[in-house]
C-alpha cells in the first residue's frame, strides 16, 4: 500500500474494530437468550392476554429492519451512548426471533415426557429446567446458530450509530489508503472466519448432542 | 392397612368430544390389592388410570385418594404417593438410568441425593440392571426401558402403583421380563392398578380384575370367579380372544 499507512497500522486498526464486534456479539448472545428463553417459556404456556402482547412484540421484531430499530432508538429514544443502544437494539430484535425458536423448541417436546415429569410431582419449574430445557438444545441448535451467525453480521450495522466497530474502522481506513478492495476484503474474511466457526461449532454440539440422547446411529 | 379403600370413583363421566370414555362410573380399588382393569381398545380403561394423578380431568364427577378429593389443589400431594408406569416407557433420554430414577425424590420429595442414589441401586439390581446405572434410555431394549421405568417408580416409594399397558409396546420376548418384575411387586403386597390385555398375566397375578366397556365397569370379580363365569358374552368373546393358551382359553366356558 503506497500511502502514509502500513499495512500493521491497518491490521491494529482493523483489530480495534474487530474488539467491539467481539464486546457486542457475546452481551447480545447474553441478553437475547435470556430474554428469548423468559418469552420462549411464556409463550409455551398460552396464557391468554400475556401470550398476545407478546405476539405483538415477536411481529413488530420480526417486521422491521434492524438499521431502521437502531436509528430510531439512537435519534428518536436519544440514547446517547452508541455501544449501549447497539448492544440493546441487537439484544431486543434477536429476542424475537429467539422466543419463537425456543417455544417451537418446547412445543416439540413429547407430550409423554410432560406427563411422566407431572406423574412424578415436580413442579412447573423442575419439569422446565431438568425435563423440557435440557432436551430442547438438540432441537433448536441448528436454529440456534443461524439467528447468531445474523447476529454477528447484523454487527456489522452499528457503524451507522458511531460505534467504532470493524466496519467503521474499514470506512476511515479506506478513506485514508483509497484501497476500498484490500479493506473489505479483509473485513469480509473477518465476518467470514466467525460465522464459519460458528456454523462447525453448531455442527459438532448437535452431534455431541444426538449422540447423547439418541445415539450415534440415531436410535430413539 | 390391607383392604382399605385407596381410591374410588364416584359417578364421573369424561368425554373426548363427542366420545364418552367414562360414563357415570363408579369403583373402588383397595389397599395391597393388584387389581386389573381390562377391556377392549377405546374402552377408556387408559383414561380411567390416568384421571388417578390427574392427567386427565373428569367432565363430572368425582374421585378420591384416600378420601383426598383429586383435584387441582391436591394433585402434588397424590402424585408424589401415586407412581405411574407408561405405556411407552417415557424415560427422560437426557439422563442416565440412576438420574432418571432420583429426579422424582430429589426434586419433588425433597429427598437426600446419596441416599435415594442407594435406594434407586438397590432397585436397580433387584430387576437385573446394575450394571446399566450409568447407561442412557437409548441404549437399552424396550424390556430395560420398561424395568427402569418401574424402578423410577418404585423410587418414589409409592402407596400405589398405576400401570398403563405396561407390556403392550413390547415384543413378546421382552414382555416376559417385565411380566416378572411386575409379579414379584404382586407377592409383595404392593397396591396396584394395571391396564393389561395380558389375561394370563391377569389370571395367574392379580387379587382383582374389572372389565371395562363403553366408559362403564361391566364386572368387577376375583380372578377365578372372573374366569369361570364372565357373566357377558362380550367378556367370554374378549377372553377366548386374549388367552393364549388353549387350555386356559378353554376354561372360559359358554353357558
Amino acid at each position: 500500500m503506497e500511502t502514509a499507512i502500513s499495512f500493521g497500522e491497518v491490521l491494529i486498526s482493523l483489530g480495534r474494530g474487530a474488539l467491539q464486534t467481539f464486546r457486542i456479539v457475546p452481551l447480545c448472545v447474553l441478553f437475547s437468550l435470556a430474554g428469548g428463553m423468559v418469552l420462549g417459556i411464556v409463550q409455551s404456556r398460552k396464557i391468554p392476554v400475556i401470550r398476545e402482547i407478546i405476539n405483538v412484540y415477536i411481529v413488530i421484531m420480526r417486521g422491521l429492519p434492524p438499521l431502521l430499530l437502531m436509528m430510531f432508538f439512537f435519534f428518536a429514544f436519544k440514547l446517547s451512548i452508541a455501544f449501549v443502544t447497539a448492544v440493546l437494539v441487537l439484544s431486543l430484535y434477536h429476542t424475537g426471533y429467539l422466543a419463537e425458536i425456543i417455544r417451537g423448541g418446547i412445543e416439540a417436546i413429547p407430550k409423554g415426557q410432560l406427563e411422566a415429569a407431572e406423574s412424578l410431582g415436580l413442579s412447573s419449574y423442575s419439569t422446565m429446567t431438568k425435563v423440557v430445557i435440557p432436551q430442547i438444545w438438540y432441537q433448536i441448535i441448528p436454529s440456534l446458530a443461524g439467528e447468531y451467525i445474523v447476529l454477528v453480521k447484523d454487527t456489522a450495522l452499528v457503524s451507522v450509530i458511531g460505534v467504532g466497530d470493524i466496519m467503521q474502522e474499514g470506512t476511515e481506513l479506506m478513506q485514508l489508503t483509497y484501497k476500498p478492495f484490500e479493506i473489505y476484503f479483509l473485513i469480509g474474511a473477518f465476518f467470514f472466519v466467525i460465522c464459519f466457526s460458528l456454523q462447525q461449532l453448531s455442527g459438532w454440539a448437535e452431534k455431541a448432542l444426538r449422540s447423547k440422547l439418541v445415539g450415534s446411529e440415531g436410535r430413539a | 392397612m390391607k383392604g382399605d379403600v385407596l381410591v374410588s370413583f364416584d359417578g364421573v363421566s369424561k368425554s373426548f368430544g363427542e366420545h364418552v370414555v367414562m360414563d357415570d362410573l363408579s369403583i373402588k380399588f383397595l389397599e395391597g390389592e393388584t387389581h386389573i382393569v381390562c377391556g377392549r381398545s377405546g374402552a377408556g380403561k387408559s383414561t380411567l388410570v390416568r384421571c388417578i394423578n390427574y392427567l386427565e380431568r373428569p367432565d363430572k364427577g368425582k374421585i378420591y385418594y384416600r378420601g383426598l378429593e383429586v383435584n387441582k389443589k391436591n394433585v402434588r400431594e397424590i402424585r408424589t404417593k401415586v407412581a405411574m408406569v407408561f405405556q411407552e416407557f417415557d424415560l427422560f433420554p437426557h439422563m442416565t438410568l440412576l438420574e432418571n430414577a432420583v429426579l422424582g425424590p430429589v426434586y419433588s420429595l425433597g429427598q437426600q441425593r446419596n441416599r435415594v442414589e442407594e435406594q434407586a441401586k438397590g432397585l436397580f439390581e433387584r430387576v437385573g440392571m446394575k450394571d446399566k446405572i450409568n447407561s442412557y434410555p437409548y441404549q437399552l431394549s424396550g424390556g430395560q426401558k420398561q424395568r427402569a421405568a418401574i424402578v423410577r417408580a418404585l423410587n418414589m416409594n409409592p402407596d400405589l402403583i398405576l400401570f398403563d399397558e405396561p407390556t403392550s409396546a413390547l415384543d413378546p420376548e421382552m414382555t416376559g421380563e417385565v411380566t416378572e418384575v411386575i409379579k414379584a411387586l404382586v407377592e409383595e403386597g404392593r397396591s396396584m392398578i394395571i391396564i393389561t390385555h395380558a389375561m394370563n398375566f391377569a389370571l395367574e397375578s392379580s387379587n382383582m380384575i374389572s372389565f371395562m366397556e363403553a366408559g362403564k365397569i361391566l364386572l368387577t370379580k376375583t380372578p377365578d370367579e372372573f374366569f369361570r363365569n364372565p357373566e357377558y358374552d362380550t367378556i367370554r368373546l374378549f377372553l377366548r380372544q386374549t388367552l393364549d393358551t388353549k387350555s386356559n382359553a378353554e376354561e372360559v366356558k359358554d353357558e
